[in-house]
């Protein structure tokens, strides 16, 4: 399933890329894929911010609601968290700044938080011991 | 790190060109005032750390990275997830 979004203020770092593709494929769910339309290979990682901590608690600005034009109604929002995930290092999610989508407008945005709540490199999978 | 006291409505300098005042202070927030030229960038800090992981997150990630990613996240507790 592949949906186009409009992110009207881009994202930090890449503030002219204002279209992209997000693209759920039943083979690699639960991730997903955000493809910018106007530069070819740019491309993010995602996951659903309820797949990492389903106690995750939006922080989302009134400025923020007004760019996506959400009305305060967040049955329509869908949040996700960027995902780095390199080859010498163990995959992180971005829990600081998670893409906000509203399904109901098509504009999404990714909402940077002000607090220091949530880490910009929380560990994906947890280590676990390797024997007890 | 140089640590400085100052008062609503007063305001310290950074250089020559650039200003800082203080406008309100609240319980939680202090309410500032920016007074810099047009090419000094002035950002919040969280933007930059945003921005600093956007850049790592968009690095070309081979097909076989994301496989492994994928295998691992499978291999945790399942979550109840479509939010498509």
């Amino acid at each position: 399933m592949t949906i186009n979004l409009e992110f009207p203020h881009g994202l930090p770092a890449f503030e002219t890329e204002k279209r992209f593709r997000l693209t759920q494929s039943l083979e690699r769910s639960p991730l997903l894929f955000l493809e910018s339309e106007t530069t070819p290979g740019l491309s993010f990682l995602l996951l659903p911010l309820a797949a990492i901590d389903p106690g995750y608690r939006l922080a989302l600005s009134a400025e923020d609601r007004e760019l996506i034009r959400n009305d305060g109604n967040d049955a329509n929002l869908v949040c996700l968290a960027v995902l780095t995930a390199g080859e010498d290092s163990p995959p992180t999610a971005n829990l600081l700044a998670p893409v906000v989508i509203n399904l109901a407008s098509g504009r999404a945005v990714q909402a940077v938080r002000s607090d220091r709540a949530y880490s910009h490199k929380h560990p994906l999978l947890t280590q676990q011991a390797p024997c007890s | 790190m140089l640590v400085i006291r100052r008062r609503a409505g007063e305001a310290l300098l950074i250089g020559d060109d650039v200003e800082i005042e203080i406008l309100e202070m609240g319980s939680s927030q202090v309410k500032l005032g920016i007074r810099a030229p047009k090419d000094v960038l002035v950002l919040r800090k969280e933007i930059q750390i945003a921005g600093e992981q956007n850049r790592e997150a968009s690095k070309q990630k081979s097909g076989a990275a994301v496989d492994s990613l994928l295998e691992s996240l499978k291999k945790r507790e399942p979550s109840p997830i479509s939010p498509l």
